[in-house]
């Protein structure tokens, strides 16, 4: 390889390896209902599904109150501070990001997985 | 007597089949064609054939995505595919839109569009033809064979006890379409984006052809039009999706950074810095491997989009859940990434390690420190450096699980502090870049020439700012108000805003004096001036909506007033009836205020849920009131029934809610325990707060249906009883309310209309730019021939394009 490529090549892998490093370690942990609770982070992303029948919109608190379930079926209180999302009721998962509080988890954000894009919600 | 007289399945369309099978014999012709077409083109005697071979291939995959056609328009439910996306309810435009509405017609579709742009290019490609042929047809065969096994055409299964009834028929219904993709933006968005993505095909292909052959003068002027138009399109694409997501889905905001977006935007970002890259290679003879392989670059990066989007590896840190491909199709996709990547990296190094290389020219070499090289070089590296990172940002997941570790998620915050670093010195690039020269110029002359522009950007941001202390302080970001800065900390938002806005500006302004500079001389340069204030001013736009944006919420009951953002807002003024259930149906908001009323009408509806004792699924699209200067972006969200949560109360306890004493006196029955129709009642006696007293029976009944539950009315409340708990008669009671809560959520934000404006100029100035392009190629001398001693050059010099 001609030797004046050196260089430039040299700067682009550092700087990979500094973009990605950047993004690593600032990028946002997914937990379970047990590590949120030794996790430290405002930015916890706890994802699970919703308990049916668990969803309480308080319209004097501005908040939604729930119960998730995470993928090792353990259960924890949620809530969040906004309006009920549209799609709640049909959310194949939700991601709630926030921290947790007590034995709740104070949600600034709920991402809620719909169905792709690509991919059709069956009706039956 | 017809035994099929009262049988509810129609009967399938007597073309259907005949045509499903062209689609699913056309797929596997494709392939075979593509695969013997690329064996061909390894000869040069055989190159006449192996077009033919492409060509008909290309023919056949276009015949498959019309068989998927005819069968979504025409209904025909007894294939899987149709019945999973379409219905009886959908219009014709969405019955088309159904097509790429799930994994398989969306691959048919990218599939369909790269054979399309091969084929349209493929008469400009000269002495690369027949490599690019062979490049393309194999790129093609894998497609080809992920639809072989991601086929659209396969049948619906059917229950072994309805075999008998559904001999020659169909179901008499499809599943429709995913509810929140019935939007207008689907019959548009995903053609626009996919013709962007398939036209990243022919430039990869070509882009190999020209490393195998070693002669990267041929092709510059020949793929600089394509390129231009592949990334108009590519980023019209994305701005549309932007659009989508702006409108549909309450995001607020037009991008989110979700790896989904970012799939699409990457292949924009190495597109842009080839295009760069060329006109540097043009000049100056420099960079031509980098060039190429940059021009590759962008249809790798879709391919790995893809894998990462709809392999899984992003199931549980994306919003989207993605359907699991097929695994064999996965296996193909796959091998298409790898076979493309090796490919253009192991030819760019080898070719790095063995052209010699043209002289620079000299007429073109850098004498000041100023100058077009530089300019070039900058935005051709930050661009593609902005992919690269977006790249390795949608990528953790991934390296996490490669690590063994639990995932995470990059979010929009690290992405925004990140990208701006190669956001303001790419804008601020392209602000000089208009006014140097390849030989450059020293300081003193780049500031006289952009005086003008940075003077009249520093009026036109003064003159704003003066504006904005006019907005009402409900609409006003606060100078105490702060957000995250490119180097970390948080500073004053509006300052920030300022700043950025200032260098945008200065972007716009300059590329527009240079506009009226061109006009009369090089009019040939117009186009690529409009393209970048196109793209500034739809970052301009992003970037003052996101930041200077003021929201509220609420949560009225219909007819009663709310104050939001300064306007008296209320639900349902005229106190008509509004029927949730109705598709579609429009929820009217009256604001009035500020001398004004208006009433916008947010999408708020409910559809039946098929399983029985679910509740009805919401749908919620907000409405966007636009002023010139700002949007006004109302949402509705879901109805609000209860009061309070279902509150357990034993007999002879009482519980208050808003003044309201609840007391439970005891349980009743009417009818024997366990059977049917037996009611289970709570006596409660409800005290207002002025102390009238009434005794109600709110009451579960058992039918065949389960618990059924007979609220009563009180007031404005209704009371239900909830469950029972038999051990001590403990009764679960909720409150609802009659007229119930609707959330309501305003936003104020300014300078969106950007957005759309920037799009149009972005827009128009490409093709402004590929067709004069065109035009100038076609004066150029002949291109390079093909002898039998070998490929010789074009014996005048490169053309000016």
């Amino acid at each position: 390889m001609k030797s004046k490529l050196w260089l430039p090549l040299t700067i682009a892998v550092l700087a990979l390896a500094g973009v990605s490093t950047l993004f690593v370690a600032t990028a946002s942990p997914y937990v379970s209902v047990e590590s949120a609770k030794s996790t430290r982070g405002d930015r916890l992303h706890l994802k699970g599904s919703i308990v049916a029948g668990s969803v309480f919109p308080n319209p004097k608190k501005g908040t939604v109150s729930f119960t998730l379930k995470d993928d090792l079926g353990k259960t924890m209180p949620v809530q969040y501070f906004g309006a009920p999302p549209a799609n709640m009721g049909t959310a194949t998962e939700v991601v709630a990001i926030g921290k947790v509080n007590g034995e709740t988890f104070h949600a600034q954000e709920l991402l809620l997985k719909c169905p792709s894009k690509y991919e059709a919600e069956p009706k039956a | 007597m017809d035994p099929h007289a009262n049988n509810p399945f129609p009967l399938v369309a007597p073309w259907a089949d005949p045509v499903a099978s062209l689609g699913i014999y056309g797929v596997w012709f494709a392939l075979v064609a593509f695969v013997l077409s690329a064996i061909l083109s390894i000869r040069e005697r055989t190159a006449k054939p192996s077009s033919i071979l492409s060509f008909a291939g290309s023919g056949a995959l276009s015949l498959a995505f019309a068989s998927l056609a005819a069968l979504m328009v025409g209904r025909q439910y007894q294939f899987k595919y149709v019945f999973g996306h379409s219905e009886n309810a959908l219009s014709i435009g969405y019955r088309i839109a159904a097509i790429w509405g799930g994994q398989e017609g969306s691959f048919l579709l990218w599939a369909s569009l790269s054979a399309l742009c091969l084929v349209v290019v493929w008469p400009f490609t000269g002495p690369d033809r027949r490599l690019y042929t062979g490049v393309g047809s194999v790129l093609l065969a894998f497609l080809s064979a992920i639809l072989a096994y991601e086929s659209p055409f396969l049948r619906v299964e059917i229950p072994a006890d309805l075999v008998s009834h559904m001999a020659g028929r169909m179901p008499a219904d499809g599943q429709g379409m995913n509810l929140s993709l019935l939007n207008y933006w689907m019959q548009i968005h995903p053609p626009t984006i996919f013709l962007g993505f398939g036209s990243l095909a022919p430039l990869f292909a070509w882009a190999v052809a020209v490393l195998i052959r070693g002669n990267f003068t041929d092709w510059m002027p020949r793929v600089r039009p394509w390129a231009i138009v592949s990334m108009t399109v590519t980023g019209l694409g994305v701005v549309m999706g932007g659009f989508w997501a702006y409108e549909t889905l309450g995001w607020g905001g037009f991008w989110k950074w979700d790896p989904v977006e970012n799939a699409s935007i990457v292949p924009w970002f190495l597109t842009t810095a080839f295009l760069h890259n060329l006109i540097v290679q043009r000049h100056t003879n420099r960079w031509p491997i980098g060039t190429a392989m940059l021009a590759g670059g962008g249809f790798v990066a879709f391919c790995y989009g893809t894998f990462l989007t709809r392999s899984g590896f992003l199931g549980d840190t994306s919003v989207h859940s993605f359907a699991a491909m097929e695994a064999s199709a996965l296996k193909f996709l796959i091998g298409l990434l790898a076979v493309s990547a090796i490919t253009l990296i192991g030819l760019g190094i080898w070719r790095g390690a063995t052209y010699k290389g043209e002289s620079p020219n000299p007429n073109r070499e850098p004498k000041q420190p100023w100058n077009l090289l530089t300019a070039y070089a900058g935005t051709s590296m930050l661009v593609s450096a902005l992919g690269v990172a977006c790249a390795i940002g949608m990528s953790v997941p991934l390296l996490q699980s490669l690590r063994g570790q639990a995932p995470k998620v990059v979010e929009e915050t690290v992405y925004n502090r990140l990208t701006v670093w190669f956001f303001l010195p790419t804008v601020l690039l392209m602000a000089v870049g208009p006014f140097l020269t390849w030989r450059g110029l020293n300081g003193r002359e780049v500031g006289k020439k952009v005086f003008n522009s940075l003077t009249i950007s520093i009026g036109i941001v003064g003159a704003l700012l003066l504006i904005y202390r006019r907005v009402p302080d409900e609409w006003a970001v606060l100078g105490t108000a702060t957000m995250t800065s490119f180097a970390g900390p948080a500073i004053p938002t509006l300052i920030w805003t300022t700043v950025v806005v200032l260098i945008c500006v200065f972007g716009i302004v300059a590329n527009l004096q240079r506009v009226v500079e061109v006009a009369g001389k090089q009019p040939q340069k117009i186009g690529a001036f409009l393209t970048h204030v196109g793209v500034i001013t739809v970052m301009v736009g992003l970037i003052i909506s996101r930041s200077l944006e003021q929201r509220a919420e609420a949560y009225p009951q219909s007819g009663t007033p709310v104050n939001l953002l300064g306007y008296e807002t209320k639900i349902n003024p005229s106190g008509q009836p509004v029927n949730f259930m109705e598709r579609e149906n429009q929820l009217p908001i009256r604001l009035t205020g500020r001398g004004d009323e208006i009433t916008l009408r947010p999408v708020l509806y409910y559809t039946e849920s098929p399983e029985p004792g679910q509740e009805p699924t919401p749908t919620v699209r907000p409405a966007i009131h636009s002023r010139g200067f700002y949007d006004l972006y109302l949402t509705a969200h879901p109805l609000i029934f209860d009061a309070t949560e279902p509150t357990p109360i034993k007999p002879g306890e009482s519980r208050a809610y808003e003044g309201i004493t609840i007391r439970y006196n005891k349980l009743e029955r009417e009818g024997e325990v366990g059977a049917k129709g037996t009611k289970f009642i709570a006596n409660l006696t409800i005290t207002d707060s002025e102390g009238h007293a009434e005794t109600v029976r709110p009451s579960l009944q058992i039918t065949d249906q389960g618990p059924a539950k007979n609220p009563v009315q009180v007031g404005e409340l209704y009371y239900l009883l909830d469950r029972l708990d038999a051990a001590d008669n403990t009764a679960y009671i909720t409150i609802q309310y009659v007229n119930p809560v609707v959330p309501i959520e305003l936003y104020f934000k300014p300078m969106t209309g950007l957005v759309w404006w920037g799009t149009g100029i972005m827009f128009f100035g490409g093709l402004l730019a590929a067709w004069q392009r065109r035009m100038t190629r076609s004066k150029a001398p002949a291109p390079a021939t093909i002898t039998p001693s070998g490929i010789s050059d074009a014996a005048s010099p490169t053309p000016e394009v």
